[in-house]
C-alpha cells in the first residue's frame, strides 16, 4: 500500500475545476484552511445535531488561534476533523497547502499522514512507556526514520524545553498532573511540526499550575514559531493565549477576531454575552442619523454610534454596554444616555466597586474604578457614552454566520 | 457527544467507511469473517434446536412437543428444576447482598476476602465442588458428618449416620447456592462501590437512621445490580449439569439438565426429540426470568451512579464488627476451603473413609488415578490442550471483535456485538445440545472428535470472552490510540505498539477465565465428549458412575490444582502490571 499519497475513497470526476489542484505551498498560504465544512451527529433519541455547520476558517502561520465556546458547541469536533480523527461530511481541509480532506475529490488523509501534533485533554500519555519513549514515539513513527542518537538528542532537547529533563526514565503514572502536561507538550514539540492542536489541555490541572503553563506556552510559541490551534471553554484563557479568537456557536463561527475586537465589538449578542459581563436592553430602531442609531426600549431611549450590521428603522435590536463603561453622577449629567437609578447593592472589590442597580426599570451591573462607594438604597444618575453602546440585531433561531475578521 | 453516532453522510461512500476512509480495511475484513464464523457456531446450533421442535425428517410436525408433554414425570421434573433454581437464587440473594454490604460499606470489610469470594467458581469448578461436598456430607462416610458425630458423642448423642445427608433437597440447594452467591455478590458489590455516598448522607441528614437509610436508600439504589446478579444466578441454575447429576441424582431428584443429557448420551438410540423439547423449557424459563427482571427494573427510577463520588461512606458496626467478620470468614472457609480439604484428604488417603489415617497419607492414589491411568492421562492432555487453544482462539477473536465494535460505532457493529453475547441469554445446556445435533450428524460427522469439543466450548464461553475483551478494550480508551495516530504511527504500528501492550493484561485475564471454564466444564463435556475424545469432565462423570471414590477425589484434586495454579499465576501477573496504571480483572 502506498504510504505517502492521500487515500482516495471514491474516484469521481471533479465537477468543478475551480476546486481542482491546491495552490502550491507558498509563503502566503495559511497553515490550515477549512472551507464549507459540515458534520452532523445523531443523538441517542434520534435527533440530529450539526456539530460543524458550514465552517470556513483560515489559520495563518505562526498564529495562536483559539476556538472558544461552551461545551457541546462543536469546537472539539472541528479540531478533531482537522487532526483527521473525525471525518466530516462536506467541505475541505488543507494543511500547509496540502489537501487533507475534500469531500468533492474523495480525499481523506489519515491522521498519521497529516504531519501535525496534538495535545489531548487527558494528555493521552501511554502508560506502558517511559517519558523518554513517549516523547520519542513520534520520531520513531514518522518517516524518514531517525538514527538512535538523533532521537535521543531531540527527545532530550524537547524535555529540556518544557523543563523536565530529569524525568525521562519515569512512567506517566509516577508523575503529577502538571508534569504529565509537560510530557504531552514535549511529545507535541519533538517532531517540530508547523501545526500543534490543543484540545482543552489545561482543564485538568489546578489553577496555579494552569496559570504557569499558560505563560510558558505563550513564550514557547513565540520562541519556536509553531502555529497553534487551541480549544477551550474558558474565556479568560482564550483572551490570554490568543492572537485571534474564533467564538463558536452551535457549530458555526459566530465571530473571528483579535481578543480586543471580540470583546469591544462583538458581532452577535451571543458573543457579547459569552465574553465578559454585559448589560442588555432590547428595543426597536426608531431613528438613523449617519453613524448614530436611536433605539426605543421599554426602559428609555438609547443612542449608539456603534451599530454592527446594516440596520433600518423598525428592526428589533439589542443595545449592549459593558459594566465598566457606565458612569455614576450625583447630579443629572449632560449626556444622550442617562437614567436616574436606584442602587441595589454595592460591593467594593479592590480594583473597582461593583454596583447592581435598576435603571429605568431594568437591572444593570456597573463597575466603577472610584472607591467612593455609594451605599445601597441611594439614588444616582447613570450615563453611558453613545460610542460605548453596541447595537446588534436581535438573534433569531437561525443566527447568521457572523465574522468580521 | 460521547453517545452520539455519526450521521451517514449524504455523499455516497464517504465517511460511512469510517475514520480512515479506507475502501475495505483488511483488519476489518478479517474481523468480520471471524465474527461471522463465531456467530454461526452459536446461532446455527441454536436454530437447529428451535427448528427441531417443529421440523423432523423434513416435515412440519408438533410430534416432539407432544412427546415431550407426554413424558410421564414431566410435572415433577419441571417442578424440581424450578424449586432448586428458585431456592438457590433466593438463598444467594440472602447471603450475597449482606456479604457485599459488609465488605464494601462497613468497617468489617476484609480486603483480600472481597477479592477471593468471586473467585470460588474458578478455583473450585462446580464438578469438583459437588464431589467435595459429597465427600464431606455423605450420610455414613462423609468426613464432616463423621467429625460432627464425634463432636456430638461428647455430649452423649450417638448417631450411626448423618446428621446431614448431601443427597437431599437441602444438600442440592446448598451446593447450588455456594455457586450462585458469587454472581449476586459481584454485582451487588460493584453497585455498592459506585454508589454516591451523598445519597446516604442526605438520608442521614434528613433524620433517617442508619438502618432506615440502608433499607430505604441504599438497597433500592443498587437494585439493578442485585437484579443483574440474580438473573445470572437463575441462568446459571437452569444450565447447571454437574451439581444435580452428582448431588441430586443419587437422591432421586431429577432436573431438566440431567434428563436432557441422559436422553442424549445414556439412552440408546438417543431420544433427541424429547431432549430438544425439554431444552425448550430451559429457553422459556431463562427468557421469562429475563423479562421479569427487565420489567421490575423499568418500573423504578434508579439512582444515578456518579463515577467517583469520593470515598464511599463506611458504616461503623461497633461491637458487631468482629462477630460479623467471623461469620464472613466462616462462610468463605466453608464454601471454598472445606470441599478442597475433603478432596485432598480423600485422594491422599487412598480411599474414602471417615477414619483418616493421618500417618498413611501418600500420593499413591493420586499417582494411580492420574499417572497410571491411560484414559485419565489422555483426558487431562485433551482438556489442557483444549483449554489452551480454545482460550487463545476465543480471547483473540473476542478482542478483534471488541476493537472493531469500539472503532466502528455502526448499527451493524452493535448487531455483531449482541450476537456474540447471545449465548449468555440462552442456557449452556441448550447450545451444547444444538452443537451435538448439528455437528455429530452428516455432513459434519464430528462426533467423538476434539473439533466438536472445541467448537462447543467456544460457543458456550464466547460471551465471557467477549465481556473480558470489551473490558480490555474500553480500559485503553480512544485517546491513546488517537494520540499514536496523530504522532504519525500507521494503524498497524498503533495496534502493535499501543493497543496490544495495553490490552495484554486484560486479555491474559480473559484467557485464564476461558481456560478454567473449559478445563472445568462438564456441560458440553457430558454431551460432546466420549471415549474417543475424553476430557476431564467426562472422565469425572465416568468415574462417578462406576469407579472408586478415591479416584474421583484424586481427579477433582488435580482439576483444582490446575485451575488454582493458573489462577494464581494470572493474578500475580495482572497485579504486577497494575503498577503502570493498567488494570485487569479476573472473573
Amino acid at each position: 500500500m502506498s504510504q505517502d499519497r492521500p487515500v482516495v475513497i471514491e474516484r469521481e470526476p471533479a465537477d468543478s475545476p475551480a476546486l481542482a489542484a491546491p495552490e502550491p505551498s507558498g509563503a502566503s498560504s495559511p497553515t490550515v484552511a477549512v472551507r464549507g465544512l459540515r458534520k452532523r451527529f445523531r443523538r441517542e433519541d434520534g435527533s440530529i445535531v450539526a456539530a460543524i455547520d458550514d465552517v470556513d476558517l483560515a489559520v495563518e502561520p505562526g498564529e495562536f488561534l483559539v476556538l472558544l465556546g461552551p461545551s457541546g458547541c462543536g469546537k472539539t469536533t472541528l479540531l478533531r476533523t482537522i487532526a483527521g480523527l473525525e471525518t466530516p461530511e462536506e467541505g475541505s481541509i488543507e494543511i500547509s497547502g496540502r489537501i487533507a480532506f475534500s469531500s468533492e475529490r474523495g480525499i481523506a488523509v489519515p491522521p498519521e499522514k497529516r504531519g501535525l501534533s496534538m495535545i489531548f485533554q487527558s494528555y493521552a500519555l501511554w502508560p506502558h512507556m517511559t517519558v523518554f519513549r513517549n516523547v520519542a514515539y513520534p520520531l520513531q513513527s514518522r518517516r524518514p526514520r531517525q538514527a538512535k542518537a538523533e532521537v535521543a538528542r531531540r527527545v532530550g532537547e524537547a524535555l529540556a524545553q518544557v523543563g523536565i529533563p530529569e524525568l525521562a526514565r519515569q512512567y506517566p503514572a509516577q508523575l503529577s498532573g502538571g508534569q504529565q502536561q509537560r510530557v504531552a507538550l514535549a511529545r507535541a514539540l519533538v517532531s517540530n511540526d508547523d501545526l500543534i492542536l490543543f484540545d482543552e489541555p489545561l482543564s485538568n490541572v489546578d489553577a496555579k499550575v494552569r496559570e504557569q503553563l499558560r505563560l510558558e506556552l505563550v513564550a514557547m510559541q513565540h520562541r519556536l514559531g509553531f502555529t497553534a490551534l487551541f480549544v477551550t471553554h474558558d474565556q479568560a484563557e482564550a483572551m490570554e493565549l490568543a492572537t485571534r479568537i474564533a467564538v463558536i456557536d452551535r457549530g458555526r463561527i459566530a465571530q473571528l477576531g483579535t481578543p480586543h475586537e471580540v470583546y469591544a465589538r462583538p458581532a452577535t449578542p451571543y458573543v457579547a454575552r459569552f465574553i465578559g459581563a454585559i448589560n442588555e436592553l432590547e428595543g426597536r430602531v426608531v431613528e438613523l442619523n449617519g453613524p448614530e442609531v436611536v433605539v426605543d426600549t421599554p426602559h428609555g431611549r438609547v443612542v449608539s454610534t456603534d451599530a454592527a450590521a446594516r440596520l433600518s428603522v423598525g428592526d428589533a435590536v439589542v443595545a449592549l454596554w459593558r459594566p465598566e463603561h457606565g458612569h455614576l453622577h450625583a447630579a443629572e449629567p449632560v449626556a444622550p444616555n442617562r437614567w436616574l437609578t436606584r442602587i441595589e447593592t454595592s460591593m467594593f472589590l479592590g480594583s473597582h466597586t461593583e454596583y447592581t442597580l435598576v435603571a429605568g426599570g431594568a437591572p444593570a451591573r456597573l463597575w466603577s474604578p472610584r472607591p467612593d462607594a455609594l451605599g445601597a438604597g441611594t439614588s444616582a444618575w447613570l450615563s453611558v457614552e453613545p460610542h460605548e453602546v453596541r447595537v446588534l440585531p436581535l438573534e433569531t433561531s437561525s443566527a447568521p454566520t457572523g465574522g468580521e475578521g | 457527544m460521547a453517545t452520539a453516532t455519526p450521521v451517514r453522510p449524504p455523499i455516497r461512500g464517504l465517511g460511512a467507511r469510517g475514520i480512515r476512509g479506507r475502501r475495505v480495511d483488511p483488519l476489518d475484513a478479517v474481523t468480520l469473517v471471524i465474527a461471522l464464523a463465531l456467530i454461526a457456531i452459536v446461532v446455527v446450533p441454536l436454530a437447529r434446536v428451535l427448528i427441531g421442535m417443529f421440523w423432523v425428517d423434513g416435515a412440519l410436525t408438533v410430534d416432539p412437543i407432544v412427546r415431550t408433554l407426554a413424558v410421564p414425570d414431566l410435572g415433577p421434573l419441571i417442578l424440581n428444576t424450578l424449586l432448586v433454581v428458585a431456592g438457590s437464587s433466593l438463598a444467594a440473594l440472602v447471603i450475597g447482598v449482606p456479604l457485599a454490604w459488609l465488605n464494601e460499606r462497613t468497617d468489617a470489610r476484609m480486603g483480600a476476602l472481597s477479592d477471593a469470594l468471586p473467585l470460588l467458581p474458578f478455583l473450585l469448578p462446580p464438578v469438583a465442588g459437588a464431589v467435595g461436598w459429597t465427600m464431606l456430607l455423605a450420610p455414613r462416610a462423609g468426613l464432616a458428618n463423621s467429625w460432627l458425630r464425634d463432636a456430638l458423642a461428647v455430649f452423649g448423642v450417638r448417631l450411626e449416620s448423618g446428621p446431614f445427608d448431601i443427597n437431599s433437597w437441602y444438600g442440592l440447594i446448598m451446593v447450588y447456592t455456594f455457586y450462585a452467591v458469587p454472581f449476586v455478590y459481584m454485582n451487588a458489590a460493584a453497585s455498592l462501590r459506585n454508589l454516591d455516598s451523598s445519597l446516604e448522607e442526605a438520608s442521614r441528614l434528613s433524620g433517617a437512621s442508619a438502618w432506615r437509610t440502608l433499607i430505604r436508600v441504599v438497597l433500592p439504589s443498587v437494585a439493578p445490580g442485585i437484579g443483574a446478579g440474580l438473573l445470572l444466578a437463575v441462568w446459571f441454575g437452569f444450565g447447571m449439569f454437574s451439581i444435580p447429576s452428582i448431588v441430586g441424582s443419587p437422591a432421586g431428584i431429577d432436573v431438566l439438565s440431567v434428563r436432557i443429557v441422559e436422553l442424549l448420551t445414556f439412552t440408546y438410540p438417543p431420544d433427541t426429540d424429547v431432549a430438544i423439547g425439554l431444552s425448550g423449557f430451559i429457553v422459556l424459563f431463562v427468557g421469562l426470568a429475563y423479562l421479569l427482571q427487565a420489567r421490575l427494573l423499568r418500573k423504578g427510577r434508579f439512582a444515578t451512579m456518579t463515577g467517583k463520588g469520593g470515598r464511599p461512606r463506611i458504616t461503623r458496626l461497633g461491637a458487631w464488627k468482629w462477630p460479623l467478620r467471623g461469620l464472613v470468614g466462616l462462610y468463605v472457609f466453608v464454601s471454598t476451603l472445606l470441599p478442597v480439604v475433603a478432596l485432598v484428604l480423600v485422594s491422599l488417603n487412598g480411599f474414602w473413609t471417615p477414619k483418616i489415617d493421618w500417618s498413611g497419607l501418600s500420593l499413591d492414589a493420586l499417582r494411580l488415578a492420574v499417572v497410571d491411568d491411560l484414559l485419565t492421562r489422555e483426558a487431562l492432555a485433551n482438556s489442557l490442550g483444549l483449554g489452551l487453544v480454545g482460550g487463545l482462539i476465543g480471547i483473540l477473536a473476542a478482542a478483534m471483535i471488541a476493537l472493531y465494535v469500539a472503532r466502528r460505532r455502526t448499527v451493524f457493529a452493535r448487531v455483531v456485538d449482541a450476537s456474540i453475547k447471545l449465548p449468555a441469554a440462552v442456557s449452556n445446556m441448550v447450545i451444547a445440545v444444538g452443537v451435538l445435533l448439528l455437528l455429530a450428524a452428516p455432513p459434519f460427522n464430528l462426533s467423538g472428535t476434539l473439533a466438536i469439543l472445541l467448537i462447543g466450548y467456544l460457543a458456550l464461553y464466547l460471551p465471557q470472552a467477549s465481556i473480558a475483551a470489551d473490558a480490555a478494550v474500553s480500559g485503553v480508551g480512544s485517546e491513546l490510540p488517537e494520540a499514536s495516530a496523530v504522532a504519525g504511527a500507521s494503524p498497524v504500528r498503533t495496534f502493535v505498539r499501543v493497543l496490544l501492550p495495553l490490552m495484554v493484561p486484560g486479555l491474559v485475564a480473559g484467557w485464564a477465565l476461558l481456560f478454567i471454564r473449559i478445563v472445568g466444564d462438564l456441560t458440553a463435556s457430558a454431551i460432546l465428549s466420549g471415549t474417543g475424545n475424553p476430557v476431564v469432565g467426562f472422565r469425572i462423570l465416568e468415574v462417578f458412575n462406576g469407579g472408586s471414590y478415591a479416584l474421583l477425589a484424586a481427579l477433582s484434586t488435580v482439576l483444582v490444582l490446575i485451575t488454582g495454579t493458573v489462577l494464581a499465576i494470572v493474578l500475580a501477573y495482572t497485579r504486577r502490571r497494575s503498577r503502570f496504571g493498567i488494570t485487569a480483572k479476573v472473573g
